[in-house]
C-alpha cells in the first residue's frame, strides 16, 4: 500500500516522498578501512560522537577491523568507510562520496569513500590551505549516512562544500532539528 | 484657453497612439502567429506548458495514431505526449558478441515540419534525451541519476515492415554500470524524455514522470537485474 509523502526535514526522500532513514535499525555499525592513516581514526570516531551525543543515543558505531576481515565495497548490507586511492577523475573535486541504499523508506546500507588521491587531511593543524579537516568532513558524511541531504543555508554541517583549512564540525540548531525528525 | 487647447491636443494624440497599438496587436496575432514560418516557435511554447487535465483525461482512452498532423498546436502537444507515454517500453537487445543491452523504445509518429510537409518526428526533432533516476540509492544526498542523450532515429524492429510501427531506439548503457556495486540491482525510473532540435529556433517536446504516470497509470521503470 502506498504511504503518504512527508515533509523533507532535510532528508533524502524516496519516490513516494517519504523520508529515508535507518528507522529503528540502530546503531549503524560501520567498519573502518585498515588502510586509513592511524592518526585520522580519532577524527572519525569523534565525528560519530558528535551525532551520538546530539541524539542522546548511539546512532553510529565506528569499529576497526583487520585487513583480512575488511570487505571490499559491495551492496551486501555491510557498511564501510573506505580510504580510496583510486578515484574517478570525473569527480576529482569531491572530497568524499557517501552512498546510501534503501528499501521503501529504510536505509539498509551506507558506504563512505574518502578521496585520498586528490586531497590530504589533517587532525588539528593544517600544513597548507588545501588540507581538509578530517573531523569536519566526517561529521558531514555521517549526516548523509543518516539520510540527510545538502543544505544551502548556514549554519549547518550539511553545506555542500568544505574549503581547505576550514573547521565546521559543530551541529547547528538546524542540524539538531533535522536529526530529531527521524532519530 | 491655451491650456484647454493643449489638453485637447493631448487627448487626440492619446487616442491616435491607442488606435495604433490596437492595430499592431491585431497584426501580430493574425499575420505573425499564423505564419507557417513561425509555426515551430509557437509550438515550442505549448510543449513547455503543463497538460491541461481536462484535455488529457478526455483523450486518455484514445489509441494515439501514427499520424498526428492536422491538429491544433495545443492538441498536438497533448497527443504526442500521450502517444509516447502509452507506447514507450523497455527492451533487451543482444549485440553480435552476445552482450546484453537495455533499450528504451519510443513510438515514432508523424508531424508537420516547417514547410508543412508530413514527416517523422525525428526529422523535426533530431535529438533525444532520457533522464533516469534510481530508486533505492542516494549519492551525497542526491538522487542517482543517469542522463542518456542520442540521435533520434526511427526504424522498424526486425520483421516489421509497417512504417507506422517504427521505433526510436535509445541504448541506455545500464550494463556498463554492472560492476558498480553502488547501483547494482536498482530499479531505474524514467523521469523525463525530451525530443529536441538545436539552433535559434530550437524546438522541444518534453514529457516528465508525472505526465507518464498520469497517462500510463504507472511509472515507466526497469530493474537493472544483471
Amino acid at each position: 500500500m502506498a504511504q503518504a509523502s512527508q515533509e523533507a526535514c532535510g532528508y533524502v526522500q524516496n519516490s513516494s516522498g517519504q523520508r529515508v532513514s535507518w528507522k529503528g535499525q540502530l546503531p549503524v555499525v560501520i567498519f573502518l578501512d585498515p588502510t586509513l592513516p592511524s592518526e585520522l581514526v580519532t577524527s572519525v570516531q569523534s565525528a560519530a560522537q558528535k551525532w551520538n551525543s546530539s541524539a542522546g543515543k548511539l546512532l553510529i558505531d565506528v569499529r576497526t577491523v583487520t585487513a583480512e576481515n575488511f570487505k571490499p565495497q559491495a551492496s551486501d548490507g555491510w557498511n564501510g568507510i573506505y580510504w580510496s586511492t583510486d578515484w574517478d577523475n570525473t569527480v576529482s573535486l569531491q572530497q568524499a562520496i557517501t552512498t546510501i541504499r534503501y528499501r521503501g523508506n529504510m536505509i539498509f546500507e551506507a558506504d563512505i569513500k574518502i578521496n585520498s588521491k586528490n586531497f590530504t587531511y589533517y587532525v588539528s593543524q593544517p600544513n597548507s590551505n588545501q588540507e581538509v579537516h578530517m573531523e569536519s568532513l566526517l561529521v558531514h558524511e555521517f549526516g548523509h549516512l543518516l539520510g540527510l541531504k545538502h543544505l544551502s543555508t548556514s549554519p549547518t554541517v550539511m553545506l555542500a562544500t568544505l574549503s581547505g583549512a576550514t573547521i565546521r564540525d559543530t551541529l547547528s540548531d538546524q542540524d539538531l532539528g533535522d536529526l530529531k525528525c527521524e532519530y | 484657453m491655451r491650456i484647454l487647447k493643449s489638453s485637447k491636443k493631448i487627448k487626440i494624440w492619446f487616442f491616435a497612439v491607442s488606435i495604433f497599438f490596437v492595430c499592431l496587436g491585431v497584426f501580430i496575432s493574425v499575420v505573425v502567429v499564423q505564419s507557417p514560418k513561425t509555426y515551430i516557435q509557437v509550438k515550442e511554447k505549448f510543449v513547455h506548458r503543463k497538460i491541461a487535465s481536462a484535455t488529457v483525461e478526455s483523450l486518455l482512452d484514445e489509441n494515439m495514431p501514427y499520424d498526428l498532423t492536422g491538429f491544433s498546436d495545443s492538441e498536438l502537444a497533448v497527443r504526442t505526449k500521450i502517444r509516447i507515454a502509452q507506447r514507450a517500453e523497455f527492451s533487451v537487445a543482444e549485440s553480435e558478441d552476445g552482450a546484453r543491452e537495455t533499450l528504451l523504445l519510443l513510438p515514432d509518429f508523424q508531424i508537420q515540419n516547417r514547410d508543412g510537409k508530413n514527416v517523422s518526428v525525428c526529422e523535426v526533432l533530431p535529438f533525444v534525451q532520457v533522464v533516469l533516476e534510481a530508486d533505492g540509492a542516494s549519492w551525497n544526498g542526491d538522487p542517482v541519476r543517469l542522463v542518456v542523450a542520442s540521435h533520434c532515429r526511427a526504424e522498424n524492429m526486425e520483421g516489421v515492415k509497417d512504417v507506422q510501427q517504427g521505433k526510436i531506439k535509445i541504448f541506455l548503457g545500464l550494463e556498463k554500470l554492472k560492476n558498480k556495486s553502488e547501483v547494482k540491482g536498482l530499479t531505474w525510473f524514467v523521469r523525463e524524455i525530451q525530443l529536441y532540435s538545436h539552433g535559434n529556433n530550437a524546438d522541444r517536446l518534453k514529457i516528465n514522470s508525472y505526465e507518464i504516470l498520469k497517462i500510463r497509470g504507472q511509472d515507466l521503470s526497469v530493474k537493472a537485474d544483471f
